[in-house]
């Protein structure tokens, strides 16, 4: 019974609260309005990866050049191929992809080949000893947009089906890309309580951030452009450390509040410019499909309202809640919307 | 992260998940150049575009690959890596020795100190022949 009531109360805690009523949420996914904001988005999408392929073309001497790499599984066939044929199918696969995307996004089976082409071409750039992540979520989202609906792209007057779905598949856009900070902010929570128990330096410790900083650095014999100056103020990146958990750690829980979607999309942008800044990584392409996918997110509420957005913010919400100083705000709101 | 592994596109998204108190690094340095000796020997990331080709930070984690399979003494992976390394990131013929080292990175900034510091090996892009050094 005890062991249940902990279930509800965990259950509980995830579940967006009614300020989106239930009929208020399935209004927000059959608009009309939001849906044709989802479809461009989706075209500018596809439009950049385009520009991506195209980008790509610099290096396919470096690939046709190859001769030593080991490829990943989705390379297995190049075994039974002469390899320098094998990487030039790839590459022009990868540039029809490219257009494939631009021209025939509508069809199923188009999307499904955008997919494969970005797997063969990644495969093979991970191919010469070791995998960056920067490209994965690009990847993940064609995957993800292979289940949009027959006819998002193209019906005049699309039915309340077809918004619903193409929404609903957005929407797993969003949860997709949310997901990933989510797992790499549970990993740092879960190394904080790992260093905590080892009596090591954990991220809660104002000079965290410093000494990521420096070992960073050191391993890339690189200086940078904030680092030095971080690392000889620790103090100033303890609140940084804090924000960037707590953005990453509750980025799912954006997802289900659709005001929080610019909030947080901007606030990881920041957390990638701040990354770049002192440690020199650089992930380009995710502030890219933050941009497109929650901070310009269909479901953004227009104009913004940031006193819901303070309501919806997780633990610090909840807090603020009940205090009044959120609730007033709300109340006041609510009677201008009436 | 003990465990996680990654089977691309599949990825734990474990990124910088703990906060190094000590660090570990391999790399490597460049001492001669198409038979002619490099003054002073220069580190891979810091040599200039005529010996070193291709992405340094890929290649850097291939470093890595090799430094730790040198250490275990698995002469198989060994030498794949290295294929790996010179086909893809070095130019012409190269020496290079592979370096390891221990360090606390604040202090290691600060002054420069490393707690362990030893070479693995020095080798030869010409030839598969290393000159296995002190361990």
């Amino acid at each position: 019974m005890k062991t249940k009531g902990r279930v509800e109360a965990v259950a509980a805690f995830f579940r967006p609260r009614p300020a989106v009523p239930g009929a208020g949420r399935t209004a927000l996914l059959a608009s009309r309005e939001r849906f044709l904001s989802a479809q461009a988005l989706i075209v500018a999408f596809y439009a950049v990866l385009l520009f991506f392929a195209l980008s790509n073309l610099f290096s396919w001497q470096d690939y046709l050049n190859a001769t030593e790499l080991t490829p990943r599984w989705p390379l297995f066939w190049l075994r039974f191929v002469d390899i320098r044929s094998g990487i030039a199918f790839i590459l022009w696969f990868h540039l029809l992809g490219g257009f494939l995307g631009v021209t025939l996004s509508g069809y199923r089976f188009a999307r499904i080949l955008v997919f494969c082409s970005w797997l063969e071409f990644l495969a093979l750039r991970y191919s010469f000893g070791s995998i960056n992540h920067g490209d994965h979520l690009g990847l993940l989202l064609t995957f993800v947009l292979i289940f949009l609906p027959p006819g998002w792209s193209s019906r005049p007057t699309p039915t309340r089906y077809l918004r619903t779905a193409t929404l609903l598949v957005f929407s797993g856009c969003q949860a997709l890309i949310m997901l990933t900070y989510s797992m790499s902010g549970m990993w740092k929570v879960g190394g904080v309580v790992q260093q905590a128990l080892e009596g090591e330096v954990t991220y809660l410790a104002p000079s965290a951030l410093a000494r990521q900083v420096a070992a960073k650095l050191l391993s890339d014999e690189s200086s940078g452009i904030l680092g030095p100056w971080l690392i000889e103020h620790s103090w100033a990146g303890w609140p940084l450390m804090i924000a960037a958990l707590y953005l990453e750690v509750f980025a799912l829980w954006a997802v289900s509040r659709p005001s929080l979607h610019r909030g947080w999309g901007l606030g990881l942008i920041l957390l990638h410019v701040s990354t770049h800044l002192t440690m020199g990584v650089g992930f380009p392409q995710n502030p890219l499909w933050l941009a497109l996918f929650l901070v310009l997110s269909p479901f953004r509420p227009q104009p913004p309202r940031w006193r819901q957005a303070l309501r919806d913010l997780p633990l610090l919400g909840r807090w603020l809640g009940p205090s009044g100083i959120v609730a007033g705000a709300q109340k006041h709101e609510q009677k201008e919307e009436a | 992260m003990p465990g996680v592994d990654e089977i691309f596109p599949f990825f734990g998204w474990s990124l910088f998940s703990k906060v190094p108190n000590l660090e570990s690094r391999y790399w490597i340095v460049i001492d001669r150049h198409d038979g002619r000796p490099v003054e002073p020997p220069v580190s891979f990331l810091q040599a200039p575009e005529s010996i070193v080709t291709g992405n340094r930070w890929v290649a850097r984690k291939v470093i890595q690959r090799l430094g730790r399979a040198v250490d275990d003494g698995r002469t198989e992976d060994v030498e794949g890596l290295r294929r790996l390394l010179e086909h893809n990131y070095l130019k012409g013929r190269v020496r290079y020795e592979l370096l390891f080292e221990r360090y606390q990175p604040l202090d290691k900034w600060k002054t420069g100190e490393s707690r362990e510091r030893r070479r693995l090996a020095s080798f030869d892009s010409g030839d598969s022949n290393e000159d296995q050094g002190p361990r």
